[in-house]
């Protein structure tokens, strides 16, 4: 059965997908999922290196403020 | 979409996900826009996850001037979270930013731009900003970035780019990945026509590398620029062409290839056949699935209807390989797009199993569609093809085709029998012919006419072999005489199994009216072959034969049928013809009369009972004089008395005295048939009244002809002259035969009974035949004369005054009747005596 595989690929995609998709089997929608999934981890890893990276040039007295300011 | 639209979608959703294409390939039996949606959600959900830090990022941004910005922007942040931030940043101020960053950095920025959120910033970006990021990126082999920002740059933006990137294989494989197809048009229309035909040729000469971009592109634009493509690829050298029917059997893209073939020129789609003849049949077998899968016929049919005979013949092979499924698809295609001129040769080229089933797929189309098929088949010269298919038909469907086809011109009907005759596909055309309206019959029949001895028996051939003689009878009957007559003649050389095929035809769908004429056409002996066959049909099938000669009129063509069959058969008929009414009857007698036709009906009615042939006498008897002596010479002729006697045996007196007159004229070889035919037939009762009505000559002859008869043929005749009363009839004769017949007579008249004794003596003084009655009884032994006498004692005054009379003055009757008187008893002697000595002086007075 696929439903489990196919939760889990419309939580990672946060949408029901596409008809002929979902109609994919487990094996097929666990792949696309762990793929997402993969890329989001990537995304996020990079994007949060890039704004420790840009926060080291604050002057460290002000890092703690900013980094509020951005992710509040 | 095509498998090509579901390659591209598959490439940009794996780099979006930065994994592998192969990692997606399960995806390959996707449908592409479901794939396209699944990307576009991925995108959302990946891009949009950290909108609020981005939109704090880039808001903090607007406390910094914008050179320091960029500075920032390049050595801090990176491009990743550049390119983020610059879907949240206002478009001047970002534009503003943009410029003042190096390009190699840009490209970086718009490999991981969100499509959806910089779209108005791509768009205001300056065209030489483009330019440079767009040879940027094309270095870096970055197509699918490319494609994904094409619906964004204005257009004065991608000439200018377009007119920087020289090389073709980089435009078509940015294109590939253009996410609208509508985007697509614009930008083949900004094309100089030579850098389209270039675009074209270097994808063709590239083969695998690049012809599935360039038949993407050709797939994706509209039908105007899809045309003009298909023919700059037409037009190309051999090489290129050939190559381009390689690579698309290589890459397997005869689903892209097919649309694009089928709006080529007539000329162009030729050349291309000829390279598509050269593939094997397993790849010409997966052309036919990828048409079957695609419904791709309309494009491949006229591309196999340009093919040579013998790749032809090879693709018939394998369409008749395809399932029920596929073929309705053809012939659905086949007649919402009028391509019969194309499939209409495959379907001639069949073996008869595929045809039967295709014909079960023609056979359920509209009136309007059937149409359609009969005008290919007109236009194109196509019955060769098309024949054979409605031979294969139900009737109904032959019915509705037969109804087409009568509605044709002479001259298409013309090509109808030209192609049946060079085709041999008679047994295909005459079941249609058959069911033609009278009208439609009679042009056809105009046009077999033509034909020559040998075509012709082409048709009987076909009429033979498939039993189709029920369609081809009435179609002679129509010809002209001189044509009618060749196909006579063609019809008696056939065997005896083929003619009992044709009496077979006739007796079951009731076609004597057309068989009949033909039967009477034929020599003699071809006639006599097809009487054995009528005479051996049951009695309900010959009656059929005699209503369908009264209905058409057609004795003249029966009764010679009827005259040459065997006896049995004719006992038979006989009794068929009996039961006739009159009217058919004296039809039968008016005809046998007008066309001398005794010799065939005389023995249909010496085999029919009294009271039938009685009627045939009644309508006999009222012929003329001509008439009746052409029943007389035919029986003459053909030794038919014992047919004829018993048919005069019936009639009245006057009309028996007529043709007693005629037979009395006979020659006295003649005659002896007469009379040999009523001693073999035991005809006696019938010829002696005749005999009574010759004339003395005849009589005379006849006599002497008697005479040779034996004593139990004179004793049969005595005696059927005692029973039927016919003494009158035979005195005469007996009179005029010679002393030694007469003596015979006379002795097997004295074994008689009183009684028949007493009927002579009667019959002799009603029609004074005393001259004939007493040599006889001058030779009767003394007994007899005894008898006889006291026979003559009975007779009245008036009767012996005849016969005194009779005797008058000859000497020689009057001792022999003196002889008698003695016998007499005394009065009545003496009155005898006394009456003959009167006469006596009498006469010497």
């Amino acid at each position: 059965m696929n439903d489990t595989s196919l939760r889990a690929l419309v939580k990672e995609l946060g949408a029901e997908p596409p008809r002929p998709i979902a109609a994919l089997g487990a094996q097929e929608l666990d792949r696309l999922t762990a793929a997402l999934g993969e890329a989001r981890r990537l995304q996020r890893q990079q994007i949060e290196q890039a704004m420790e990276g840009a926060l080291h040039h604050v002057p460290a007295l002000l890092r703690g403020a900013v980094r509020k300011i951005f992710y509040s | 979409m095509s498998h090509l639209a579901r390659r591209a979608e598959i490439m940009k959703l794996a780099r979006l996900l930065g994994t592998p294409p192969e990692q997606l390939e399960f995806l390959s039996h996707v449908d592409a826009l479901a794939i396209r949606a699944l990307r576009e959600q991925a995108t959302a959900s990946l891009f949009d996850g950290d909108r609020k830090m981005l939109h704090n990022l880039a808001s903090a941004s607007r406390l910094l001037p914008a050179a320091l910005i960029a500075r920032i922007a390049e050595k801090v942040f990176g491009p990743l979270l550049c390119a983020r931030v610059a879907g949240q940043m206002n478009v001047e101020r970002a534009v503003d930013i943009t410029r003042r960053l190096p390009t190699p950095f840009l490209a970086d920025v718009c490999v991981l731009l969100d499509p959806r959120q910089t779209t108005e910033l791509i768009a205001a970006t300056p065209v030489e900003e483009v330019v440079r990021v767009a040879a940027e990126l094309s270095g870096r082999k970055e197509f699918i970035v490319m494609g994904r920002f094409v619906n964004s740059v204005p257009l004065k933006s991608i000439r200018a780019v377009l007119e920087a990137e020289k090389d073709d294989e980089t435009l078509l494989r940015i294109a590939f990945f253009v996410e609208d197809p509508s985007r697509l048009n614009e930008i083949v229309a900004v094309l100089p026509e030579q850098r389209l035909r270039h675009l074209v040729a270097a994808a063709a000469q590239m083969g695998d590398e690049l012809w599935p971009e360039a038949l993407s592109l050709m797939n994706q634009v509209d039908l105007g620029w899809q045309r003009k493509m298909a023919n700059i690829a037409a037009a190309l050298p051999d090489d290129a062409v050939r190559q381009m029917i390689v690579s698309s059997q290589n890459c397997d893209l005869w689903d892209e290839i097919l649309p694009v073939i089928g709006l080529m020129e007539t000329a162009g789609k030729r050349r291309l056949t000829h390279f598509v003849e050269t593939l094997s049949d397993e790849a010409l077998q997966g052309i036919l699935r990828s048409a079957e899968d695609n419904s791709l016929w309309p494009d491949l049919l006229p591309l196999i209807g340009l093919m040579e005979a013998a790749a032809k013949q090879r693709v018939t092979g394998l369409v008749s390989l395809l399932s029920d499924t596929a073929l309705a698809g053809i012939v659905q295609a086949t007649e919402q797009r009028g391509l019969w001129s194309d499939l209409l040769p495959l379907i001639g080229r069949m073996d008869p199993a595929a045809r039967q089933r295709l014909a079960g797929l023609v056979e359920s189309l509209s009136d309007t569609a059937l149409a359609g098929v009969v005008q290919a088949a007109e236009q194109g010269r196509l019955w060769n093809d098309l024949l054979p298919l409605i031979g294969q038909m139900e009737p109904a469907a032959r019915q509705r085709l037969t109804g087409l086809v009568e509605s044709l011109s002479d001259t298409a009907l013309a090509g109808v029998v030209q192609a049946a005759e060079q085709g041999s596909l008679w047994s295909d055309l005459l079941p249609l012919i058959g069911r033609m309206d009278p009208a439609a019959r009679q042009r056809l029949a105009g046009l077999v006419e033509s034909l020559s001895d040998a075509a012709l028996a082409g048709v009987l051939r076909a009429a033979e072999q498939g039993s189709l003689w029920s369609d081809l009878l009435p179609l002679i009957e129509l010809m002209e005489p001189a044509a009618r007559q060749r196909v006579t003649g063609l019809v008696e050389s056939l065997s005896d199994a083929a003619l009992a095929g044709v009496v077979q035809a006739a007796e079951q769908g009731s076609l004597w009216s057309d068989l009949l004429p033909l039967i009477g056409r034929m020599v003699p002996g071809a006639r006599k072959r097809i009487a054995g066959l009528v005479e051996s049909l049951s009695d309900t099938a010959l009656a059929g034969v005699l209503q369908a000669a009264e209905r058409g009129r057609l004795w003249h063509k029966l009764l010679p049928l009827l005259g040459l069959m065997e006896p049995a058969a004719k006992e038979r008929l006989s009794g068929l013809v009996a039961s006739l009414s009159g009217t058919a009857l004296a039809e039968i007698v008016r005809i046998a009369e007008q066309h001398a036709l005794w010799n065939d009906l005389l023995p249909l009615i010496g085999r029919m009972d009294a009271a039938a042939r009685q009627r045939v006498a009644g309508l006999v008897e009222s012929l003329s004089e001509g008439g009746l002596a052409g029943i007389v010479q035919a029986a003459g002729q053909r030794g038919l008395w014992n047919d004829l006697l018993p048919l005069i045996g019936g009639m009245e007196r006057p009309a028996r005295q007529r043709l007693g007159a005629l037979v009395g004229s006979l020659s006295e070889p003649a005659l002896g048939a007469v009379l040999r035919a009523a001693e073999d037939a035991r005809l006696w009762s019938d010829l002696l009244p005749v005999i009574g009505t010759m004339d003395a000559a005849g009589r005379q002859r006849m006599a002497h002809l008697a005479e040779s008869l034996s004593d139990p043929a004179l004793a049969e005749i005595l005696r059927v002259a005692d029973q039927g009363q016919h003494w009158d009839d035979l005195l005469p004769l007996i009179g005029l035969m010679g002393q030694a017949a007469r003596k015979r007579v006379a002795g097997l008249v004295e074994s008689l009974s009183d009684s028949s004794l007493s009927a002579i003596l009667q019959a002799a003084a009603r029609n004074r035949l005393w001259p004939d009655l007493l040599p006889l009884t001058a030779l009767m032994n003394p007994a007899g004369k005894q008898r006889l006498a006291d026979l003559l004692d009975a007779l009245d005054d008036a009767a012996l005054g005849g016969l005194v009379e009779s005797v008058g003055s000859d000497p020689a009757w009057s001792a022999t009747l003196a002889e008698l008187a003695d016998s007499l008893r005394m009065d009545r002697r003496n009155r005898l005596l006394g009456l003959l000595q009167k006469g006596a002086s009498q006469s010497a007075a």
